[in-house]
């Protein structure tokens, strides 16, 4: 398991990154739409010129062609695809798609292709594999005019009609809507409706707008040719510039979707590290109680340790002084409070501290010891006789048992301790 | 029966009117007036004015080369630049049409020299433009009526 500050700092670069995803999401947002707005002016001027363009081929000429660039080849030797991708990535699948299928259909076309890329992506894709890449332009500004893609279109168009190339193709994406962007091939040169016998690969071509035809005779001033003259240029660079737009609006809405998908993944995955990020925050805390318990039970037992043996010392200096002694008799009675033996009538404070010393300090021990001790504690502590000593014990007896009355009456039958 | 008139250029519609009463339109021909019921006409236009009238109302347009379409009923103008008369910036112009002459007169070459010349000539149009419209004063515009009727 990582540790809280690992996770904490995991939690932050998540953060940081869905920041920045969503930035990006906000700015395609908003470029999607202004791309889609131009996308969709510039087709006013396609469909009306497509109009005129097959009005004036199918009427005024019966068929035949005014135009070298509406001129179909025969036989077709070599084509041209121009494949439209974007400059930068985090688009999604955007470039992946597009450039898959301008690939697959130049295999299905089974003709030397020579490569025209807008855009850094598919130049770099193409390049990579060796493909025959005959010329890139990059770097198309966000609103780009029809002067920005002017050198493609002459490119395209000096190649078609010097014979390098018999049909050229635009590879974009088509921009359906917000979540639906289709790649798809374009027959661009000669301007008419191609006809490809690969079924595969037609399948990816776009199919061209019906277009409704008007029955009505025109008349032409000053001439068709001069007509088809001025139109058939401004609509070859149109459609490369449609299909720019197109592939823009696409891209920033590829952009957008991949964008708020990883804005909400990096939500996602912050929230779950959060949940680890606590998990070990709270394992951290527990540990940390854990030793602190078990830290003061460890000092506690040391304590009592210590005091146990101070104790012990205490009592083994108290015990040794009695043990040296009087040995057998009283010992175990010793602690307890010693009585006052003066009370016993012929024992004054000389004869109770000789008592004392030899280990009779309560009536009960005094009554239970025989004179023959008595006497010997008397004359250990120097002293030679004692007239009532033979009644002490008979004193001590009632002084024992708490029998004061008893004493007295025994006292007063006593003179000076004798009977 | 009223014309409906669109005027479109690659990058953008630049403006439609469902009812225009005429239409007069800068043909390489010669200036050409369109009314209701013309006969369908495929023509290319030159450098000039367009105009749209609609009552009292009218919109005027510096046209710098395209095709239009005349139908009975509808005037489809393809234009390879157009901009709105009444928007026109003079001073802007003026120093387009300097720098055009400059480059011209500089001597540049083949290609840029006619970018110059066209440069020049879309200038000078400009300019006898907006000045007829100063000129004329305060005039009614169909755009500025449909924005108060809206």
């Amino acid at each position: 398991m990582p540790t809280a500050r690992e996770v904490k700092n995991r939690i932050r670069s998540v953060k940081n990154i869905g920041q920045i995803t969503r930035a990006l999401e906000a700015v395609s947002a908003s470029k999607v739409r202004r791309a889609q707005a131009r996308a969709l002016a510039s087709r006013a001027f396609a469909e009306k010129a497509w109009e005129i363009l097959l009005n004036v081929q199918s009427t005024a000429t019966k068929g035949a062609s005014l135009h070298p660039l509406l001129t179909e080849r025969e036989t077709v030797n070599n084509i041209m695809i121009v494949l439209i991708t974007s400059d930068r990535g985090l688009a999604g699948s955007y470039n992946t798609n597009i450039i898959r299928v301008a690939q697959r259909f130049a295999a299905r076309m089974n003709k030397p292709v020579k490569w025209v890329t807008i855009g850094r992506k598919g130049r770099d894709t193409l390049i990579r594999q060796g493909a025959n890449v005959v010329a890139e332009f990059s770097d198309l500004p966000a609103n780009p005019t029809t002067a920005d893609i002017a050198p493609s279109t002459r490119l395209a168009i000096d190649e078609f009609l010097s014979g390098g190339v018999d049909d050229v193709y635009i590879a974009y994406t088509d921009f359906v809507n917000m979540l639906t962007q289709r790649p798809v091939v374009l027959g661009w040169l000669p301007l008419i409706p191609h006809t490809i016998d690969d079924q595969v690969a037609a399948e990816y071509v776009k199919d061209v707008p019906a277009v409704s035809q008007t029955d009505s005779v025109y008349e032409y001033e000053p001439s068709p040719e001069a007509i088809l003259q001025e139109i058939v240029p401004r609509f070859t660079e149109l459609q490369l510039y449609q299909a720019v737009l197109e592939s823009q609006a696409s891209e920033h809405a590829a952009r957008m979707v991949a964008m708020r998908n990883a804005s909400d993944n990096a939500m996602q995955l912050a929230d779950d590290l959060t949940l680890v990020y606590n998990k070990a925050r709270q394992a951290a805390i527990t540990s940390e109680i854990l030793d602190i318990v078990g830290g003061a039970r460890a000092l506690d037992e040391a304590l009592e340790a210590a005091a146990q043996e101070i104790l012990d010392a205490a009592d083994a200096k108290k015990s040794a002084p009695k043990a040296n002694g009087k040995k057998a008799q009283v010992s175990a009675a010793a602690p307890e409070k010693s009585d006052n033996l003066r009370k016993i009538e012929g024992i004054g404070p000389k004869i109770e501290k000789a008592l004392n010393a030899a280990g009779i300090h309560t009536y009960a021990q005094l009554a239970a010891a025989s004179e023959e001790q008595l006497r010997a504690a008397l004359e250990a502590a120097g002293m030679r006789f004692a007239p009532s000593l033979p009644t002490w014990a008979e004193q001590a007896a009632f002084a024992a048992q708490g029998d004061w009355d008893g004493l007295a009456q025994l006292q007063d039958r006593l003179v000076a301790g004798r009977k | 029966m009223p014309i409906h008139v669109e005027l479109v250029t690659q990058e953008e519609k630049v403006f439609e009117e469902p009812e225009a009463d005429i239409v007069v339109l800068p043909a390489v021909e010669g200036e050409m007036g369109v009314l209701p019921n013309h006969a369908p006409v495929l023509t290319t236009l030159g450098f000039g004015e367009m105009v749209v009238r609609k009552g009292n109302a009218e919109e005027r347009f510096a046209i710098y080369g395209g095709v239009v379409d005349v139908r009975p009923d509808k005037v489809v103008v393809l234009a390879d630049l157009a901009e709105s008369a009444y928007d026109l910036d003079i001073e802007k112009v003026q120093a387009a049409r300097e720098r055009a002459a400059q480059m011209l007169a500089s001597g540049v070459p083949e290609e840029q020299n006619r970018e110059a010349a066209l440069a020049l000539r879309r200038a000078e149009l400009a300019l006898r433009i907006s000045r007829k419209i100063q000129q004329r004063g305060s005039v009614l515009r169909i755009i500025q009526d449909d924005e108060e009727e809206s």
